[in-house]
């Protein structure tokens, strides 16, 4: 059987882990969640996830920091950036720099959930969404 | 004296140390595109996804069209409040135009040779030269599509700019130097008549900023203008419930001038089955649209006589705008996160697209869907709303080609007499109503026809004369006849030549 799709999501308002963990979790995904970047990027050293959800606008380590961090370890792991605060600058930084993808807040959670469907394809994962 | 300067640039380090300058040597207050997202954001406008509509162009529908409307009149509002205050100098994307028709505002572009907009690049977001120039070019022609949907011309044109400064030649500081005495002209000064300019575009703007920030008219897409006579905003027929409310949420401008909602007067009602936006009816349609200014009102018509739409549709009107699209416009989120979707899926048959693309393209009229017969169109019609034209397009689409015409001419039959508006076939819409190349050929031909003539008539003088003057009671019948002739057959050549002309230059 191929292993669980593992999924961090990190932004610094709780509530969007607790509103986006049920909303992947139901679709058979393993999701951690953190609110604290630096704490985040520990755990990305201990252990590769698939996927990494993170806010952009944060406190010590910014989103953008955090996708060079992965980007410097592996580009498999792919990186969805979700931001309130996108501009076309920001938005284009991140995909050059290799995000998989940039949403924008406010999102429905099947916005990000199709970009995950399509990022875990693109790792050869098994569709996420029900047929 | 007060000036106001804006400074237009792309990705450049000594732009900005540009307006710093001019600000400094003018001593005036210094507002840049970072202060104005900010603003915007703390509004509750999302800049974040009109931002990454112009990357993602597919996650842009009727919601964010409004958004769009939103933003251009908050960051008017923002800045001419700014600029009344005393002058001002701004540095952003698309700075020159933010202060449409004022006359004494000085439109400045900034550019920079590639090279150093490279290296740029590299410092500022901290990746390598080929990886610089794929952001730069990418940035670029973003930048080139926000200004397009926002005020619909290119950031290129010149012809919107006073002055084009190039940094790679002068330094920041001299470049202010320049900038700074150029604001002393005669023609960048404040006057009362492009004072009272200014304060009516900040009224016009702070009027749609309270439209869309009311629960009751945030959804309605309206335009707003003030001049001296007043406040006029004008609703789409959809929204036409909305007459009585628009004054009520603008009463705290009364007192400056009076308010006027009135219905938009060009419409257009295009009834289909299916709808695409790749076919050549939409193209059509779109293209009559921005020539007339019109909003293009959807009706979605699955006729008793054709196939069976989906259970969803059937006996009911829905209206897309109050029904299915409601939900997407909530404005409550927790977190940056919507609400799920609770509403299935079903297939629209292309309406909602055709909506959206629609909205896009700022020709949205709403839409809705409608089964049974003719009669349950008519019903369905709001009287007061002024159409100028009615397009009935695909129907019975599960039918043969023949029986298709025939549905479609037999509605057209029944609305003709119902509906005060012309009413055509999408197949009709090129003939009657856009220009072609067989209207060319037509033209050249019936042009050459009358040339011919008048040359004939005019080279011949003496022999016209002679013939019309004859004496004798033959001639005299003979030239009456002629005349009589005549007459209409140099109408017909002329008014096909007017015709065609009156097409080319979009008068029909």
């Amino acid at each position: 059987m191929e292993e669980k799709l593992q999924v961090m999501i990190l932004d610094d308002e709780p509530i969007v882990g607790k509103r986006l963990k049920p909303a992947l979790a139901k679709h058979g995904v393993d999701v951690e969640v953190f609110e604290n970047s630096k704490k985040a990027v520990d755990r990305l050293r201990e252990k590769c996830f698939d996927i990494v959800v993170t806010d952009f606008r944060m406190e010590e380590v910014d989103g953008i920091q955090v996708l060079e961090y992965i980007m410097g370890r592996s580009n498999r792991t792919k990186v969805i950036i979700i931001t309130g605060y996108a501009t076309v600058e920001v938005a284009r930084e991140a995909l050059v720099k290799g995000a998989f993808d940039v949403i924008a807040k406010p999102f429905k959670p099947d916005d990000l959930r199709s970009a995950i469907n399509k990022a875990a394809l693109s790792l050869g994962h098994d569709s996420i969404l029900p047929l | 004296m007060t000036q106001v300067i804006c400074i237009s640039s792309g990705i450049s380090s000594k732009a900005r140390r540009l307006a710093e300058s001019v600000a400094e040597k003018l001593g005036y207050p210094r507002h840049s595109r970072e202060e104005l997202l900010e603003a915007a954001i703390a509004e509750g406008i999302q800049v974040s996804k009109l931002e990454t509509a112009t990357i993602k162009p597919h996650i842009f529908n009727e919601r964010l069209g409004l958004e769009r409307e939103y933003y251009r009149a908050f960051i008017t509002d923002y800045l001419c409040k700014r600029a009344l205050e005393g002058g001002m100098v701004y540095h952003g994307r698309s700075a020159h135009l933010l202060f449409p028709g004022i006359m004494h505002v000085l439109k400045v572009r900034v550019v920079e040779d590639e090279s150093t907009q490279i290296n740029d690049v590299m410092q500022q977001i901290r990746v390598d030269r080929t990886k610089a120039q794929k952001y730069l070019l990418e940035v670029e022609s973003d930048r080139e599509r926000w200004v397009r949907s926002l005020y619909g011309v290119s950031w290129q044109d010149a012809a919107y700019y006073d002055v084009v400064l190039n940094l790679g030649h002068i330094s920041p500081e001299n470049a202010a130097a320049v900038l700074a005495n150029m604001a002393q002209l005669p023609d960048f000064q404040m006057t009362p008549s492009s004072k009272r300019a200014m304060e009516n575009l900040m009224l016009g703007s702070k009027a749609r900023v309270m439209l869309a920030r009311d629960e009751r008219t945030f959804r309605a897409n309206v335009k707003v203008r003030a001049d001296s006579n007043g406040i006029t905003v004008t609703y789409l027929p959809q929204d036409a419930g909305l007459a009585d409310v628009i004054p009520e949420v603008l009463e705290p401008l009364e007192g400056e001038r009076e308010i006027r909602a009135t219905m938009a007067t060009t419409n257009i009602l295009w009834i289909q089955e299916v709808f695409d936006t790749a076919s050549e009816a939409f193209h059509q349609v779109v293209e009559i649209a921005t020539k007339w200014n019109a909003a293009v009102e959807l009706l979605q018509f699955f006729s008793e006589n054709g196939e069976e739409p989906e259970a969803d549709f059937e006996g009911q009107e829905q209206t897309l705008n109050d029904g299915s699209l409601q939900a997407s416009f909530s404005r409550e989120c927790i977190g940056g996160i919507e609400d799920e979707d609770t509403q299935t899926v079903c297939d629209d048959k292309g309406l909602r697209a055709t909506q959206e693309t629609l909205a896009r393209l700022g020709r949205s009229g709403g839409g809705r869907t409608i089964f049974g017969t003719g009669e349950q169109i008519v019903k369905s019609i709001d009287r007061t709303v002024p159409y100028s034209l009615v397009v009935v397009g695909n129907i019975c689409v599960s039918k043969g080609h023949a029986a298709r015409l025939r549905m479609v001419r037999q509605l057209q039959s029944y609305l003709s007499g119902r509906i005060k508006a012309p009413i055509v076939s999408a197949e009709d819409l090129k003939t009657q109503y856009l220009f072609s190349k067989r209207d060319i050929l037509r033209m050249i031909g019936y042009l050459g026809l009358v040339a011919l003539i008048f040359v004939l008539v005019f080279t011949h003088q003496t022999w016209v004369l002679k013939f019309l003057s004859g004496t004798e009671w033959t001639s005299k019948v003979l030239a009456a006849g002629v005349v009589f002739l005549f007459i209409p057959v140099i109408a017909y050549l002329y008014s096909n030549v007017t015709r065609s002309l009156m097409k080319l230059i979009r008068m029909e």
